[in-house]
């Protein structure tokens, strides 16, 4: 039979991984629909009297408009129950900003390099490419010095950063003041706790029996918190 | 969690990426 504990770790894993595929399938979803855009010139208007009449592509408006509110549910389950998991997995949501302008930026260059025959390459679509490659790699390139300055132990202003970062999402509900039902539980803390136990069970410090022993009272102390 | 289990998500995550970019393609496909 499954303890408690492990369905519980089951849970946060399901709700992490959704938020995952989410954010991946809204992308997929605006960078498709911006190609279908893109495929009749670039912008498309139907209604009033000085608009020219170029109907939208079939979904183009569900799949733009829809991806990017959904995109923000996937960011929200990520930090909800990426923050159970650990700082590390809360952090992989920012690669949603650059994932996002590299994609979109791409679109651009492609169509601006690549005009219709006979017409000269589209600077309307080469300068926005561009520019989302620069907003997109820009962040990338910061994350990725701070990634590993953290991980070699160096504090640089790169690495305090990313740290700064993650750490302002990674608590969701440190701005509710007494807005639950419980008192805001220290989800760091039995993270860091629950981590110590294992590195001390695969060190063998702790038995099989002890350590799934003290890891129930860490769980079942949290949920009475 | 033990390393296993980080191990464990580390992969699941980027099934997770593959299978979203499935389900994308696959909703656009349904939609346009």
């Amino acid at each position: 039979m499954r303890d408690v504990s492990t369905g519980r770790l089951y849970r946060t894993y399901a709700g992490y991984l959704a938020g995952v595929a989410l954010g991946s399938a809204c992308l997929t979803l605006m960078f498709l629909g911006m190609r279908s855009v893109m495929d009749i010139g670039g912008a498309c208007a139907e209604g009033g009297p000085y608009v020219p009449v170029q109907p939208c592509p079939d979904g183009a408006a569900l799949a733009l408009i829809g991806g990017s509110f959904g995109l923000f549910a996937a960011a929200g389950l990520m930090i909800w129950f990426g923050s159970r998991l650990g700082k590390g997995y809360v952090t992989l949501v920012f690669l949603g900003w650059p994932a996002l302008f590299i994609s979109l930026g791409f679109n651009f260059l492609q169509y601006g390099l690549n005009p219709p025959p006979g017409q000269p390459v589209e600077w309307g679509f080469l300068v926005p490419g561009v520019l989302f490659w620069i907003i997109g790699i820009g962040p990338l390139l910061f994350g990725i010095w701070g990634w590993r300055a953290a991980r070699s132990g160096r504090s640089t202003s790169a690495a305090v950063t990313l740290n700064r970062l993650s750490d302002s999402v990674t608590r969701p509900n440190a701005f509710e003041a007494g807005g639950s039902s419980s008192a805001p539980r220290d989800d760091d803390a039995v993270v860091e706790e629950l981590e110590r136990l294992s590195r001390l069970h695969a060190a063998g410090s702790l038995t099989d029996d002890e350590f799934a022993a003290a890891k129930a009272r860490i769980l079942t102390t949290e949920r009475l918190a | 969690m033990t390393h296993a289990q980080r191990r464990t998500l580390n992969v699941l995550i980027l099934v997770a990426v593959v299978a979203g970019i499935a389900l994308g393609a696959w909703l656009w496909g349904a939609i346009a």
